[in-house]
């Protein structure tokens, strides 16, 4: 009996007296409590929210963000049941695919009524754009990534926005091929910003900016002449530290949020040695970025 | 006598949780109401913050109370003056939650200086470190006081990292000033907030251990 309670998707709490009687595995996941520390002591304990606490008083049903999940909560007296509610993520998601497709079909449509009538040249143009954001689209659909439509920008764009915040960046070396980025500018400049001054705060100088094409990547990094590092995936995990910067002031999550923003598009970040220098930095992918 | 003592610890936990419970209502909402631009929703965090402060004092009250009528010495007493202090730093939490539902109410009358993306994101960590906090205090679990504490270091770093951005702004064009400082406040009072849950958080392990956070 207590193993077929314990397997129930559904949560449920027993109560009497507004104290708790019993609770199973489920309903103690989704309240984020410990069942021997809180069964006979009064609702709140476990509840710790006042809707909830309403609810199984009064009876009823709701969908309550319960810490930090949605969840579907029917109360009857003496029990409260308790369970997920993907249901409302999932038309969450949806309605957001509809709001990001309605815009870049319409302009695809727009592009493809004056196509006929133009030149070999900027018909070309035309198509590679036509290309570039079916190809958003797709990714879209397919993974469900998040990339809004950027019209192309060469890197140099962001230069003097990064001198201005950061002005030891006014000797960083740009070694960067000449393509052109689709990539939200706000987001690249974000990781550039904690890449160039992780290497002038831990690294040791030239600090340089190199980028390259590799297949359908563009890969974009900074490189200093730190020492060799033992782990650089570590380096990751929000909280880290390398053991030059264990003195210094500061985060450990820059590197973390340079991950979290890189694959929020679709990329990914990366630390290696390359020769006698530290790299770190990030990919794109095919559809954020532009030959020449 | 014990029971009696024991019954009343748990009431006072359970006022001590329903006050946590509150300001983390505000503090969802107050986040909820600056990303949606929903003045009618920092007008409610705002009211709210009433009950919070009316919270505050009847447990003090209650406190009070308990100790002049059952004496209680070592983790008892430790528990009760936990929770008389706490409720001072809670009180300051939901203050806080209030100040950013008022700046709410300022830029929902604007277009957004940009699509919130850390900001929202700090919110959901102060929610975390609430339900942290409510956790140590109803299960007694150090573990979670621990966890407390860690993110509020997180926290920290956010609000460098969202500084920094909002400077950008500012040196990059001078129309955005007053929004950015708008914003940067914002950024202080969740900042703040999170301070006052660390101080709980480091009470609470007082209580538990009987000692200092090293």
């Amino acid at each position: 009996m207590r193993d077929v309670w314990d397997a129930a998707f559904e949560g449920v709490l027993l109560h009497r007296e507004g104290r708790i009687e019993a609770l199973n595995a489920a309903a103690a996941r989704l309240l984020g409590v410990e069942p021997e520390r809180v069964v006979g002591l009064p609702l709140i304990h476990a509840l710790r929210d006042r809707r909830l606490l309403r609810l199984s008083e009064a009876g009823g049903e709701a969908v309550l963000e319960v810490r930090g999940r949605r969840v579907r909560a029917r109360a009857v007296p003496g029990a409260l049941f308790l369970i997920e509610a993907p249901e409302d993520a999932e038309r969450e998601a949806l309605e957001r695919l509809r709001h990001e497709l309605r815009t870049p079909v319409a302009a695809i449509r727009g592009l493809l009524e004056v196509l006929p009538g133009l030149e070999p040249q900027e018909a070309a143009e035309v198509l590679a754009v036509l290309r570039a954001e079916s190809e958003r689209l797709a990714r879209l659909v397919e993974e469900g990534v998040y990339a809004p439509a950027v019209p192309p920008y060469a890197l140099d764009a962001l230069r003097p926005r990064i001198e201005r915040v950061l002005p030891e960046a006014k000797n960083l070396r740009w070694a960067v091929p000449g393509v052109r980025l689709r990539v939200d500018p706000d987001a690249l400049f974000q990781i550039l910003l904690n890449l160039i001054e992780n290497a002038y705060r831990h690294g040791r100088p030239p600090v340089r900016l190199v980028g390259g094409v590799k297949g359908e990547r563009f890969f974009l990094e900074v490189q200093d002449r730190g020492p060799k590092i033992d782990d650089y995936e570590a380096l990751f995990a929000p909280g880290a530290r390398g053991a030059q910067s264990a003195r210094a002031r500061g985060s450990g999550l820059g590197l973390a949020i340079v991950r979290r923003i890189a694959r929020s598009f679709g990329g990914d970040a990366y630390g290696r040695r390359v020769g006698d220098a530290n790299a770190f930095g990030v990919w794109l992918p095919p559809e954020l970025w532009l030959r020449g | 006598m014990r029971q009696a003592l024991e019954k009343e610890i748990q009431a006072v936990t359970g006022r001590f949780l329903e006050m946590v419970a509150a300001v983390r209502e505000m503090t969802a909402e107050a986040t909820e109401a600056l990303v949606k631009g929903d003045a009618e929703l920092a007008q409610k965090v705002i009211k709210k913050d009433r009950e919070v402060d009316e919270l505050e004092l009847a447990i003090e009250d209650e406190v009070i109370a308990a100790i002049a009528r059952h004496q209680p010495v070592a983790s008892d007493l430790r528990f009760f003056i936990t929770i008389l202090k706490a409720v001072t730093d809670l009180e300051r939490a939901g203050d806080y939650a209030a100040h950013v539902a008022e700046d709410a109410l300022l830029l929902a009358q604007e277009p957004p200086l940009k699509k919130y993306v850390l900001l929202p994101q700090v919110g959901e960590r102060l929610l975390e470190m609430l339900d942290e906090v409510a956790k140590a205090v109803a299960e007694r679990d150090l573990g979670a006081a621990r966890r407390v504490l860690e993110l509020d270091e997180d926290i920290d770093d956010m609000y460098e990292q969202l500084t920094r951005e909002l400077f950008t702004y500012m040196l990059e064009d001078p129309r955005t000033l007053s929004k950015a400082l708008t914003l940067l406040r914002v950024a202080r009072s969740y900042e703040r907030l999170g301070d006052h849950l660390e101080n709980i958080a480091e009470r609470v392990f007082y209580w538990l251990t009987g000692k200092l956070v090293s």
